[in-house]
């Protein structure tokens, strides 16, 4: 009798645990996903903020851009082309009512061919990546000409600006709405989620091996000589214009491409969801973790969604405590983190490292050749 | 009733009003601007500071005792204890970062953590207010504690008040920077650092008593926020955007460039609302496109702003 008692407790014990343990590896597998978009964001910013030093505060412009050439133009090409609807004919009809079952149409023609899927879905990053890209290009004129905090503010009236006007004209992307979008991944089926992982993590490893590969070359090491000594650097013959544009168009593509994953995601976009606090979001995740340093600023993001995840998690028990909502706790806790981080230790957790040139024995040699 | 060019009168009482408020915070802004030398993010977080001690006091303090509340009666707490803040924010965190020597964006995304820490600090305060006392403690206006003069309305009281705040504070403040000792001493620190040091003025000091004037100003002008937007943690922060934009369309480093560039801003984006995009079918929604453009465009063009102009103007005048 005890024994079977015992038995029954037991079995309830190992269901619970394994239940505990489904919920917490879908817990670890959304947060992977977002983990993985905000690295390439917060990556893009490292190589603009960190490495060139702009003082880059409409950077959630590039996001919504992003978002927006997936959820405003790809979406209207992907209904044209495969259901033969035009949502602009008649847009308010189309975002109150039709978009859910016009959406669902072309998911269905994806789950089928997933050819079609994935075609659907690098037009969306290339679109994504040439529109954010083409912004950051014209945000570099005034970028050349201003001074540190004019620019700040005219990249975050920008950034507003931008939002402000997707946001309440419909056509973009169905206004207050919110636009569905379809999901190139309909193929995967149940196991859409992992899949979706795999594919963010693998844009992930390209931005970072890319924007690691950017830092210790030539092109890095001048960046950061601009930075410093921006006369020395023109004394040596470095074109600082040309730098710049290239360095915003390349940080813009790659935040575009950051945004159009992110509406993937979620397979919906509102575009009033851009809001500045995103931009500053990803500048406290570069500063915790170091900028001008890419594994730095991937320290950043894991710090950041290790402390949301934690407090979350523990959301019910601070309630008892006091009760206000727990969310305001981690606001201060990261407020007080970016003060404390940016007067005691600049640098970040991982500090900016001397960049990296030849192998010692590989100079000797050349030398020796030479 | 209609006035000249059809511009009916709550509109334009309500275009005047905004303009006033938006000097109150262009002038803080500015302040900011010369002792620190960045515009702060935490600037819009010491309006709402303000909206909440006024409201938190009508309700624990005043109304208690039975007196008819208004806001005027908060004013002189509302002015100390955001005054109070602001010095605090200054000697905890922009004096530190200034002596270790940092550069504007640091300060600038220091004055985003402290906005962070404030903005939540407020939230807390309003759940915990409203979860312990049952309190009402968001989304309150503070529109029926201004004092109504005899025979007018809310609007029109609000306009008058509105206005002599405005005109008391910058006529103070000119007092205070012109005709007395302390304003010469505050205007050499800002004209030039180093030189007023040399001569031993103690110019961290005279910045500190700077920002308890900022608090000041900007306390109260979270007070008359607080009767048009309703009143949440976030009452500051929404408007900051508009803020920056009073302060870049007037000159930053001018202190009464904010007087003007308020009164460009209010007045463009509640006139051009009623009367540009309205008749063009645009949604009132786009109304902040308006002083986004006209900052968009100041930058490029003339980035000392409208009163580095005029004056510029006036130079060339003169010569």
């Amino acid at each position: 009798m005890i024994l079977q008692f015992d038995l029954s407790l037991f079995i309830e014990m190992i269901r619970r645990l394994l239940l505990d343990l489904d919920s917490f590896i879908l817990l670890f597998r959304e947060t992977a996903i977002l983990f993985a978009i905000y690295g390439i964001y917060v990556l893009s910013l490292n190589l603009e903020a960190g490495y060139l030093g702009l003082p880059q505060f409409g950077k959630v412009m590039f996001l919504a851009l992003g978002g927006l050439a997936v959820g405003g133009i790809a979406t209207k090409l992907a209904l044209w082309i495969y259901a033969g609807i035009n949502p602009l004919e008649n847009v308010d009809l189309y975002c109150s009512t039709q978009q859910y079952q016009a959406v669902a149409v072309v998911n269905q023609l994806f789950a089928a061919s997933p050819l079609d899927g994935l075609a659907f879905f690098f037009l969306s990053l290339v679109l994504a990546a040439a529109l954010a890209g083409v912004f950051g290009i014209l945000m570099s004129g005034p970028a050349l000409r201003l001074r540190e905090d004019y620019l700040g503010i005219l990249l975050l009236v920008s950034a507003e600006t931008v939002r402000v006007i997707t946001t309440y004209t419909p056509a973009v992307a169905c206004g207050v709405f919110g636009a569905v979008v379809p999901d190139p991944f309909a193929w995967m089926g149940r196991d859409r989620s992992w899949g979706y992982l795999a594919v963010v993590l693998l844009f992930l490893l390209l931005t970072f091996v890319a924007m690691e590969r950017l830092a210790n070359s030539p092109f890095g090491r001048a960046l950061r000589a601009i930075r410093d000594a921006e006369t020395a650097a023109r004394v040596f013959g470095k074109d600082i214009v040309k730098f710049r544009i290239r360095v915003l168009a390349t940080a813009s593509a790659l935040a575009g491409i950051a945004g159009a994953l992110l509406v993937f995601y979620n397979n919906y976009i509102n575009m009033g969801q851009f809001i500045p606090l995103f931009t500053f979001i990803a500048w406290a995740m570069l500063i915790i973790g170091g900028m001008g340093n890419n594994i730095g600023a991937l320290t950043g993001v894991a710090i950041y969604y290790a402390l949301d995840r934690f407090l979350s998690m523990y959301k019910e028990n601070i309630r008892q405590v006091v009760n206000v909502d727990p969310v305001f706790f981690q606001y201060i806790a990261f407020g007080v983190a970016i003060i404390l981080v940016l007067m005691f230790r600049p640098q970040g957790v991982f500090g900016e490292k001397p960049s990296k040139t030849l192998n010692r024995r590989v100079l000797k040699r050349l030398r020796g050749e030479a | 009733m209609e006035l000249v060019l059809g511009i009916d009168y709550p509109t334009l009482a309500r275009a005047i009003i905004f303009s006033n408020i938006y000097v109150l915070l262009g002038l803080g802004l500015n302040l900011t601007y010369i002792t620190t030398k960045i515009p702060s993010f935490a600037h819009g977080d010491l309006a709402t500071v303000g909206a909440y001690v006024s409201y938190l006091t009508i309700i624990f303090l005043i109304q208690p005792l039975g007196i008819a509340a208004n806001v005027y009666v908060t004013f002189p707490l509302v002015a100390l204890a955001t005054g109070a803040v602001a010095v605090l924010t200054y000697l905890a965190v922009f004096r530190p970062m200034i002596r270790r020597g940092a550069s504007t964006t640091p300060l600038m995304i220091a004055s985003f953590g402290l906005h962070f820490v404030m903005f939540a600090s407020i939230a807390i305060i309003a759940d915990y207010v409203q979860n312990a006392y049952g309190v009402l403690s968001r989304n309150v206006l503070l529109t029926r504690w201004e004092y109504i003069w005899p025979g007018t309305d809310f609007l029109t009281s609000a306009l008058i008040n509105t206005t002599i705040v405005v005109i008391v504070t910058t006529v103070l403040l000119y007092l205070l920077l012109y005709k007395t000792r302390y304003g010469i001493i505050m205007r050499a620190s800002i004209d030039n650092l180093y030189l007023a040091r040399a001569v031993g003025i103690n110019v961290e000091r005279v910045f500190a008593i700077a920002w308890l004037l900022i608090g000041a100003v900007t306390g109260i002008a979270g007070v008359y926020m607080a009767m048009f937007f309703p009143m949440t943690e976030e009452l500051g922060w929404l408007r900051l955007a508009v803020i920056f934009v009073v302060s870049v369309v007037g000159g930053l480093s001018n202190i009464y460039g904010a007087v003007l560039g308020g009164y460009v801003v209010g007045l463009s984006l509640v006139l051009g609302a009623a009367y540009i995009l309205t008749p063009l079918g645009v949604p009132t929604e786009f109304q902040l496109v308006i002083p986004f453009a006209f900052v968009i465009a100041i930058l490029l063009f003339a980035p000392q702003g409208l009163a580095g102009v005029i004056s510029s103007l006036a130079q060339r005048g003169r010569r």
